[in-house]
């Protein structure tokens, strides 16, 4: 069953209550317009956090349940992520529901492109019925931390995906207090499995080709990280498109490792 | 020399990660000493990221706070030592 839905599809199904849209865009944007039935997804509800963290994780799961209960989710919902700005923030919030073992699946188009096509849009927000959410799966093994990376760095079955820019990925900038990657990363900027004119993705033919010339082999655990799971969150998407079976993603990524003292770094 | 102290706005509303530190960053190297610098930003990530790059950098943070739904306000004041 594809991952992704096709936005035409949708067009025509917006009254379908069998599939709730959510729409992680800013409450600014949101505001302004959305999708008809839509429900907006305040991000820092799908995150776990402290002031003095300089990461973050993926939110528990009774923040999740009373987040879907006041989104009035029904269990037997299909959910359907809507962003833009390239789809990253939106990938994050489709892995923290599919690790929680949530049905879930990703519009193909940004909303840009949906209000570009003419698509139907409203500014107005619904009164939604809460509902009493509670996940009964456990979790996928979709998320690993610091140590289990460190243990991986000389395993030739895995691969380490280093998603951020080919900059960052160098040293030569930095998105936190340190700058460089985690040793015996392979650089695999996130952006390039962007599709053209408003596509999340590249078509699958284009991303198997990516992968297959990035040598990233299904035969292989493959490890995505980035600076904070934005990033590698959206290349953990073009992989399960792909049908890849064994994929993580060190959600806390390079803030936390960067931060950690006794873990090697290379640039 | 004793030099004024100015505050400076920098707009980074619609930017995700890593550009509102990038420039944040390149935006602190400009300032003087004691010069404040009013960040605005809506991508929740940077309110982290941005206080944890800059603080390595001795730049002091007077404040970060929402200011309106998801749109976030980091007051840095320079210290380019």
């Amino acid at each position: 069953m594809s991952i992704l839905l096709d936005s035409v599809w949708l067009k025509e199904n917006l009254n379908n209550t069998n599939f709730i849209v959510l729409d992680i865009r800013s409450p600014r944007e949101y505001n302004s317009a959305h999708i008809p039935n839509s429900r907006l997804v305040p991000y820092d509800k799908i995150l776990s956090f402290n002031d003095t963290a300089s990461y973050f994780d993926v939110a528990s799961k009774e923040q999740i349940e009373e987040l879907l209960g006041i989104l009035g989710v029904d269990i037997n919902s299909t959910l359907v992520i809507c962003g833009d700005r390239g789809g990253a923030t939106a990938s994050r919030l489709f892995w923290s529901l599919a690790y929680y073992g949530l049905s879930v699946k990703f519009l193909d188009i940004s909303f840009s492109k949906w209000t570009s096509l003419g698509y139907p849009v409203t500014d107005k927000v619904e009164i939604i019925d809460n509902s009493n959410f509670t996940i009964t799966q456990s979790t996928v093994d979709f998320k690993v931390d610091h140590e289990y990376v460190l243990s991986k760095i000389d395993d030739s079955n895995s691969i380490l995906l280093d998603t951020r820019s080919p900059e960052e990925f160098n040293g030569t900038i930095a998105a936190g207090p340190k700058s460089g990657r985690i040793p015996n990363s392979k650089n695999f900027p996130w952006e390039i499995a962007v599709g053209d004119d408003g596509y999340i993705f590249k078509n699958i033919e284009n991303l198997n080709t990516l992968f297959e010339k990035f040598g990233i082999t299904k035969d292989k655990e493959i490890i995505c990280y980035c600076q904070v799971g934005e990033k590698a969150s959206h290349t953990f998407v073009a992989l399960q498109i792909c049908g890849y079976n064994n994929v993580k993603i060190y959600d806390r990524s390079f803030a936390d490792w960067s931060t950690r003292d006794n873990l090697p770094i290379e640039s | 020399m004793i030099t004024q102290q100015q505050s400076k706005k920098l707009d980074l509303v619609g930017q995700v990660c890593p550009w509102p530190v990038i420039n944040t960053v390149k935006e602190l190297k400009k300032l003087n000493d004691g010069d404040v610098l009013e960040v605005t930003v809506d991508h929740l990530p940077s309110t982290i990221n941005i206080p944890s790059a800059v603080k390595k950098d001795g730049h002091e943070i007077l404040s970060s706070e929402e200011i309106d739904e998801g749109v976030f306000k980091i007051f840095i004041k320079n210290n380019n030592n």
